[in-house]
């Protein structure tokens, strides 16, 4: 099932209120019911790929245990292997076996070499990458010990699958998420109505803003041969909100839904458009998983302590196999290491962490410096866009050697510029809020007929421009 | 704290209710849900063979009602649905000979985001009839209805206290004005590969059935029916599959056997470049020609 079906919007309301009124009488039945939910959500998609959770859940949960009971390190981490092996084994298969073959076979090729592998047809489980991650980030903090293993199946399954975030995020962390289901939820007005408010706004993200800006950027990238060099930039730019509507408009609705049923899951965007620096910028972007990779990757390796060597390439670790969880594709892979790029002269000046608050904190106009910081690395931002978008890599240099030509000169076709509105009344209210988790924050405080108003001309432009079902970006990943 | 919440819900549902029952009426009462009419006598429809070929400033009191990528059951369900309260003394509408072929029923009919146009822009006439025979998803159709029913339409308001135009009917584009001329062989290429696929040729029987249905309606109504087969350029027509004009032919000989109905085939007329917009489109001086013929033709015809 999808947020912007009307399957959710039947789906939503039932099973909020069978939760608090039937299912509200104790914590087991509270957990049997979000699982049973969560497996209902997710089998709406396809139910042949309940196995997969189920088995990973069900890996995780007794590996937990056993963590849990043995002391001998050789084995503990035998077990944390197993378990690697088991999650990354099956995320493996199903996301990246065509990829390793195709580019197997395409090395040898270009050595004049022809092999014979056939590819599979392998149906991407939705979110497969996502409760993966979240299953692992379990089993390394028990490994740790910085988590206590669960001996509760019921929370622990009810964590892995866990609807709101199961397919497309925020990837939580056991830390976190997992004690919440060990504790009977209660209602809470203030949290129920912040997630209403949530709900809305993601909506009007992914609906108004990502699926409009979508029909723009999607004939540009896939025309791109046909336009101007200015053109293409303006396809990027329109890419770039599209993709942030998209996927923060989808945590948005997830965390606003999770709020509902008394949950608190962690934030996963934080107006990264308006980000001073490139290490800023993936302070706020997708949050839960940059921070996944830095607590579960970056640091292990070593961090940013050690010679210059190690940190460059633990830079270029986190960046390229940030890339590689996007798709098995290359383009996604050199869109890491774009990012690497842009990040590693902030890194090696030690001016990556010069930028950790809100720009303009004290102010509702940025300083001239901060409006150029800003269209910098939002410059930026939008050129790696360009790679993660394009079909191939060839597509992505194609589209770059139109952009850097003298048609950038030229005056664009502008397809549609009915959509432009939208944009710059999300960039504004995304501007006054940013002190805020979410964009409705700001109007709190503000007279009923206020915040009615807002509310019923954002729920006009969703009904306008409900309807078109196109898949969230982040489903594929 | 939940009986709280729950009343808010309710109150703001409510509140909503009001406004979205308020903004229907108010679409009732200025648009009777977009229903154009017309003191004109003579209707032109069709596709967008129709918008680009026929100048209603030349053909006397017509008014050109064509929209782009029309297929000829939307068109019947179109006319059934204005001729309620416009009094049509003469039918012109576009039939060229992609019209039947089955290859672009196909395209129009199968294709999601056309179907989301036709819920789009023929909600005013559509059914659960017309639906079922569409095969549009009935989900998305009342997701659109919603919408356009639901939904003030600030821009229709501020356009009734002015002249009625066409953009006020969502599934009427009108007369297409154009002094260009883009005669691109890729453009060509990707046209016939639309039109008519690329080796077996089959005609529509969807088409068929309701060219006989349109025949059928203009008899009922004492209508005069004109079918027009628009310009085309000759690399175009030259490329038109051999079997589809023979059918074509075939279904226009047993046509014109009927009284009031006629037939122009102006397909070949072997027109220079500069006529056109594109290769299967008259820009704005192969409209003159033709309307003025047509014009000619209308006027000996009454």
């Amino acid at each position: 099932m999808i947020f912007d079906s009307l399957e959710f919007f039947i789906y939503l309301p039932t099973v909020f209120i069978l939760y608090w009124f039937i299912f509200n009488k104790n914590l087991s039945l509270q957990n049997i019911f979000f699982l049973t939910v969560s497996y209902i959500f997710y089998g709406w998609w396809d139910w042949r790929f309940l196995g997969l959770i189920f088995i990973s859940s069900l890996v995780d949960y007794f590996i937990g245990l056993s963590l849990g009971k043995v002391n001998v390190n050789k084995k503990r981490k035998l077990l944390l292997y197993l378990s690697f092996i088991v999650n990354l084994g099956t995320l493996g298969f199903f996301k990246y076996y065509n990829f390793f073959i195709e580019s197997f076979v395409d090395s040898f090729s270009s050595l004049g070499v022809e092999l014979n592998f056939t590819t599979l047809n392998i149906i991407l489980p939705v979110g497969i990458s996502f409760y993966t991650f979240q299953t692992l980030s379990y089993t390394i903090d028990v490994y740790k010990q910085k988590l206590k293993p669960t001996s509760n199946i019921l929370s622990f399954f009810a964590f892995v699958s866990f609807f709101p975030q199961l397919v497309a995020g925020p990837i939580e962390r056991a830390s976190n998420l997992l004690p919440q289901f060990y504790k009977t939820r209660k209602f809470n007005y203030f949290e129920a109505r912040d997630g209403m408010q949530q709900i809305l706004w993601g909506f009007f993200k992914k609906i108004v803003i990502a699926d409009n800006c979508a029909i723009i950027a999607n004939n540009i990238f896939e025309n791109y041969q046909e336009y101007s060099g200015i053109t293409l930039m303006i396809g990027a730019i329109y890419f770039a909100f599209q993709i942030y509507g998209d996927f923060s408009g989808y945590s948005d609705i997830a965390i606003g839904t999770a709020k509902l049923f008394g949950i608190k899951l962690m934030c996963n965007f934080k107006y990264p458009y308006f980000s001073r620096d490139i290490a800023e910028f993936w302070r706020r972007w997708h949050i839960s998983l940059s921070t996944w990779f830095r607590d579960y990757l970056y640091i292990p390796l070593g961090g940013s302590r050690g010679s210059l060597k190690v940190k460059i390439r633990n830079i270029f670790a986190i960046f390229i196999v940030s890339g590689f969880w996007h798709g098995a594709n290359w383009t996604f892979i050199i869109w890491g290491l774009v990012n690497a790029i842009y990040f590693l002269p902030s890194m090696i000046a030690g001016t990556n962490r010069n930028n950790i608050g809100i720009v303009a904190k004290n102010s509702n106009i940025p300083a001239m410096k901060e409006i150029f910081q800003i269209l910098f690395t939002f410059l930026l931002t939008n050129l790696a866009w360009v790679i993660f978008r394009s079909k191939t890599v060839m597509d992505s240099i194609n589209y770059f050697s139109i952009i850097f030509s003298k048609s950038f000169f030229s005056i664009p076709n502008f397809p549609d510029l009915r959509f432009f509105p939208f944009i710059l009344i999300l960039v504004i209210w995304e501007w006054f809020s940013r002190k805020h988790e979410h964009g409705l924050n700001i109007i709190n405080n503000k007279h009923f007929i206020f915040r009615w108003g807002a509310y019923l001309f954002l729920i006009i432009l969703i009904i306008k421009y409900f309807g078109r079902e196109s898949p969230f970006i982040y489903f594929q990943f | 704290m939940m009986n709280k919440f729950l009343l808010k819900v309710i109150k703001f549902s409510i509140f909503c209710s009001i406004c979205f029952l308020l903004s229907y009426f108010l679409n009732i009462y200025f648009f009777e849900f977009d229903r154009f009419s017309s003191s004109k006598k003579t209707f032109i429809v069709g596709d967008s063979h129709a918008m680009c070929s026929l100048n209603p400033s030349i053909i006397e009191n017509s008014v050109n009602l064509g929209s782009k990528g029309e297929t000829l059951n939307i068109t019947y369900h179109k006319l059934q649905y204005l001729n309620k309260i416009n009094n049509i003394n003469t039918l012109v509408i576009s039939l060229s000979y992609h019209s039947i072929s089955h290859n672009f029923l196909e395209e129009r009919i199968l294709n999601k985001s056309n179907l989301q146009k036709v819920v789009d822009n023929y909600y005013p006439f559509l059914n659960s009839n017309i639906i079922k025979e569409l095969n549009v998803d009935f989900k998305k159709y009342y997701t659109g209805m919603a919408n356009n029913i639901l939904l003030p339409r600030f821009m229709y308001i501020n356009n009734y206290f002015q002249l009625p135009e066409m953009k006020n009917y969502p599934y009427l584009d009108g007369f297409k004005y154009s002094t260009s001329m883009n005669l691109d062989k890729k453009k060509l290429e990707s046209k016939l590969q639309g039109h008519f696929g690329e080796n077996i040729f089959t005609i529509s029987s969807v088409a068929v059935k309701y060219i006989y249905k349109l025949v059928e309606f203009s008899k009922k109504n004492q209508i005069n029916l004109i079918f027009i087969n628009t310009p085309v350029h000759n690399k175009y027509y030259e490329r038109i599959p051999k079997e589809l004009k023979e059918q074509y032919t075939e279904i226009q000989t047993k046509i014109k056997k009927e009284p009031n109905i006629y037939f122009l085939d102006y397909s070949n007329l072997n027109l220079e470049d500069s006529f056109y917009l594109d290769f299967d489109h008259t820009n704005n001086k192969g409209a003159k020609l033709v309307s003025e013929k047509l014009n000619f033709f209308l006027k000996n015809i009454k």
